[in-house]
Parts: structure tokens; C-alpha cells; sequence
């Protein structure tokens, strides 16, 4: 349980380092519109996909 | 390895859906294609501004061929761990009769998904950014005013008028020039005159008299009177020039300063024209990133809904994946084979350079210098002793001779074909020499004698194994 912990919090630790440290590197980008509108099309499009077939298993269930 | 499908055990539910797999399997290469071709172009792109920067000469082969292998390796792992991360959501429930087992199944799915989720942000990513820079590279350069031009002929213009204002105020000048000497010139010549006409009074006012003294005076105030109208004339004419200067010097500066006005407004009217062009194109451009950025996510994600349908009908068809391992299957590589291959037969051939090098061991040497290391350990004689082949032992690798006894009967028939072929064949080629009457070199004859041995070893291996199945067939009657 312990040991189960400890790897929880490596991982997301480690998941917010490389993504601090993907924002850093890529802050010019992060900062124009462009990059939150292709953001937004990626997990608008990814995300519909995901949840609609995640709602009809369910409600098939 | 072979991999077959089982026939659809549930045929109604195939009959309802499997007629569109063919289609999903097309539909999702031609949306994972899209997206492949703009990561590789987004790569293309990266490497090819980077070469430019550094100014190292561009070879646009080769660097397609390395956009292409990156776009391969991305897209080949995002189909493989795609179908292997979504499979778990389609079907439930593997291997639950065995704790182990979907412990393990778990963790590999767990695996697969994490491997997905990178690999697919990774192809999302560059993709959008490959969808950008064809646009951008798509998008006509357009067709700008040259500022730098209107510039330079503005300020040829203002070098004209420069150069004609000095040549206006030199012919300007050159009158009042003219006059100014002529008005000298006269002064000069009056007073020289003058001068003379006093030098004659000379002798007699330095006589004493007094009317050539106050000749001489009245002479020298005709002279101040002429310098007084040189300088009066001087005075007028330089008073005239100075306001043909003025003039002509105000007629310049209004002339620069309507130039300057006129090259302020066409500057700003053609930096405003350029600057309308640029935002227009840029739009343009914009738009039709964002467009290829949503064709391309699109693909992508069609691809995983696509395997995700697949899935689903072959799960609801029942149709199950087997895989066959074939004959070579527990066999090393075939690279381990050939390097195994190419180091046993350097080994052997320096071993031989040695021997020729240094002869024979006497009859009391060891072989090897080291030997008696081994002598001493029990394991080692057994593991040298020859195997149960006949007579001597093939001139083979061990790994070759440890497959004889892994081998089935059909395996073992086709070797002892493909020996008897190749003894055949050095046969042939012993007789074919004897019989031209030149010697059979010692290679030939080893070979002949190394595959008779391979074909008793098969051969023996074959009847022992044939007597094994009529035992076996015996007992079951």
C-alpha cells in the first residue's frame, strides 16, 4: 500500500516536471491563440470521441 | 510466426456489421496516412530551417527519406499500441479464472495505454504543427511595393535638386561675378590713371611749389572719391546677388520640403498597402492551418474510432486471433546464426594458423597451454565427449548438432534430403575432377565426408524416430 503510494506520487510528480517543463520551452507557443484553438481542437475532437463511446457502453451496460 | 483469424462463431452479428471491416481497416490507413504525411512534413520542415540557419548545403533526399522513417516509426507504434490500449475497453474480463495471469494482463494493458497517450500526443502535436507550415509554405509570397526603391528614388530626386541648385546659383552668380570685377577693374584703371596724372606734379611740388603740393592732394582725393563709387557699385552688386541667392535658395528649400511631403505620404501609403497584403495573406494562412489541422487531427482520431469499431465487431462476432509459431520459432536468430557461424569458422581458421605456424603439439604436449585448467574439473570431459553420432562427429556448429535431437521427423527427413543433395553434389564434383585427372583437394574430400556423417546421423535419427511412432501406433491398437 505504501510502496503503491510512493510510486502514485513519483509519477505525478514526475508528470508535472515534464510538463512545467514542456510549458517553459514552449511558452512563445503556449502564449498565442493559435496554440490554444489547436489544443482545443484536439481535445474537443479526441475528447467527444472518448465520451461518446464511453457513454454508449455504458448505457448499454 | 503465422497469425490466423478463427471463422465469426456468432454468424448473425457478423453478418450485421463484418461486411464494413474491410472498410474501417481502409478508412482508418487513409486517416492515420493524413496524419503521418503531416508529421513527416512538419519534421521535413524542422530539420530543413535548422540546415539553412546553420548554412550547410541541403540535401533534400535524404532528408525526406528521415521525415518519412520518423513518420514511419510514430505511426507504426501508434497503430500497433492503438489496437493493443483499446482492445481492453472492448473486451472484459481476459484470463479471470487466473489471478496471475490478469495481473499481468493489466499491467500490460496499463502499459499499452501509457505508450498510446504519449506516442498520440507526440503525433497530434507534430501533426497540427506540419498542418501550420504547409499552409504557411502553401501561401503565395505576396506581392509587396518596394519601400526600399521609393526610397532610393526619392532620394535620387532630392540629389538632383541639390545638384541643380548649385548649378542655378553658379549661373546666377556668374553676372553680378562679372560686374563685381568689371567694378574693380574700373577702379584699378581709374586710379592708375589717376596716379599718373599726379606723378607729374611730383618734381615740381618737391621743388617747393605750392600749387603742385595742392595738385597732388586734389588727386589723391580723386582717387578716395573713385575707391568711395567701387565700393558704392561693390555695396549695390553684392546687394543684388545676395537677393538672387535668396531667391533662388528659397525656390530649393520649397522644392525640398514638398519633395520630403510627397515621399512621406507615398512611404506611408505603400508601407500601409504592404502592411494590408501581409495581414490579408497572413489570415489567409492562418485559416488554412487551422484547416489542415483539423483534417489531419481528424484522421488521427478517425483511425483509433476505426480500430475501435473493428474491435467491437470481432468481439460481437466472435472472432479470435491464433498464432502459430513455425518450425524455426525456438531456433536463434539468424543473425545469431551467422555470427555464430563467422566466429566459429575465424576460430577454426586461426586455430589452423597456429597449428601451421607452430606444428603439431609432441606426444607429451597439451594442445592448448591452458588445458590442465580444465583436466581437473570433472564436467569437463563430459561435456567434451563426443555425441551418439557414427563414426565422427559432422564438421558442424553445436548448435547445429543440438538441433538433431529437437527435431521431428518431417524436419529431420527434409535435412537428410537437403545432405544427400549437397553429398551428391561434391561427389559429382570429386568424379568430375578424377576423371579430368587432376588431384581432389583436401576441402572436397571433407566435405564429402562431413556430409556422408550428417546423412547416417539423419538417416539413424530418422529410423529411430520411425520406430518410435510404430511403437507408439503399436500400443494404441
Amino acid at each position: 500500500m505504501k510502496g503503491r503510494k510512493l510510486f502514485r506520487s513519483g509519477l505525478y510528480i514526475c508528470l508535472a516536471l515534464f510538463f512545467g517543463s514542456l510549458a517553459v520551452l514552449f511558452w512563445p507557443v503556449v502564449q498565442t491563440p493559435r496554440f490554444w484553438l489547436t489544443t482545443g481542437i484536439i481535445i474537443g475532437m479526441v475528447g467527444s470521441l472518448f465520451f461518446g463511446i464511453a457513454s454508449a457502453q455504458n448505457s448499454e451496460e | 510466426m503465422k497469425i490466423t483469424k478463427t471463422t465469426p462463431e456468432n454468424k448473425d452479428f457478423f453478418n450485421e456489421h463484418g461486411s464494413s471491416l474491410g472498410a474501417y481497416g481502409l478508412i482508418g490507413f487513409i486517416g492515420q496516412f493524413l496524419s503521418g504525411a503531416s508529421l513527416a512534413y512538419a519534421v521535413y520542415a524542422l530539420i530543413l530551417a535548422e540546415i539553412l540557419k546553420q548554412g550547410m548545403p541541403v540535401a533534400t533526399l535524404p532528408l525526406l527519406l528521415f521525415a518519412l522513417l520518423v513518420a514511419l516509426f510514430i505511426e507504426l507504434a501508434n497503430r500497433i499500441l492503438a489496437r493493443r490500449a483499446i482492445k481492453p475497453f472492448v473486451v472484459k474480463g481476459l484470463f479471470k479464472e487466473d489471478p496471475q495471469l490478469a495481473g499481468r494482463h493489466k499491467i500490460l494493458n496499463k502499459s499499452y495505454l501509457v505508450g498510446l497517450v504519449a506516442i498520440a500526443a507526440l503525433s497530434y502535436f507534430l501533426s497540427a504543427v506540419g498542418s501550420s507550415y504547409y499552409a504557411e509554405d502553401s501561401t503565395e509570397i505576396p506581392d509587396l511595393i518596394k519601400v526600399d526603391s521609393l526610397k532610393e528614388i526619392y532620394a535620387d530626386q532630392m540629389r538632383k535638386l541639390e545638384t541643380g541648385f548649385s548649378q542655378d546659383s553658379l549661373t546666377l552668380s556668374g553676372p553680378y561675378e562679372l560686374r563685381l570685377r568689371a567694378t574693380r577693374d574700373r577702379f584699378q584703371s581709374d586710379s592708375l590713371a589717376l596716379r599718373k596724372e599726379r606723378e607729374k606734379y611730383r618734381t615740381c611740388a618737391n621743388a617747393g611749389k605750392q600749387w603742385c603740393k595742392n595738385k597732388m592732394t586734389e588727386y589723391l582725393a580723386l582717387i578716395d572719391r573713385a575707391r568711395s563709387a567701387m565700393n558704392d557699385s561693390l555695396a549695390v552688386i553684392s546687394s543684388l546677388k545676395g537677393n538672387a541667392m535668396m531667391a533662388a535658395v528659397k525656390d530649393r528649400n520649397e522644392k525640398t520640403r514638398t519633395l520630403e511631403k510627397e515621399k512621406a505620404a507615398t512611404l506611408f501609403q505603400a508601407e500601409q498597402k504592404n502592411s494590408d497584403r501581409l495581414k490579408e495573406i497572413s489570415d489567409d494562412s492562418s485559416f488554412k492551418g487551422i484547416v489542415f489541422i483539423i483534417l489531419t487531427i481528424a484522421g488521427q482520431t478517425v483511425f483509433y474510432l476505426m480500430i475501435y469499431l473493428s474491435l467491437q465487431v470481432e468481439a460481437g462476432s466472435d472472432i479470435n486471433y491464433e498464432i502459430e509459431p513455425n518450425e524455426f520459432w525456438n531456433l536463434p536468430t539468424v543473425m545469431d546464426e551467422f555470427k555464430v557461424m563467422i566466429s566459429w569458422r575465424m576460430e577454426r581458421g586461426l586455430r589452423r594458423l597456429i597449428r601451421w605456424l607452430f606444428g603439431e603439439p609432441g606426444e607429451h604436449e597439451t594442445d592448448i597451454p591452458y588445458r590442465g585448467l580444465f583436466e581437473n574439473t570433472s564436467t569437463f570431459k563430459a561435456a567434451s565427449a563426443p555425441r551418439s553420432m557414427p563414426k565422427s562427429t559432422p564438421t558442424a556448429s553445436v548448435t547445429f548438432i543440438a538441433q538433431l535431437e529437437h527435431l521431428n521427423l518431417t524436419q529431420c527427413k527434409q535435412r537428410l534430403k537437403m545432405y544427400k543433395k549437397r553429398l551428391g553434389s561434391v561427389t559429382q564434383r570429386k568424379i568430375k575432377l578424377e576423371k579430368a585427372g587432376k588431384t581432389v583437394p583436401k576441402k572436397t574430400l571433407a566435405a564429402i565426408d562431413n556430409n556422408t556423417n550428417w546423412v547416417e546421423a539423419y538417416t539413424a535419427r530418422i529410423q529411430e524416430l520411425e520406430s518410435a511412432i510404430a511403437h507408439k501406433k503399436s500400443k494404441a491398437k
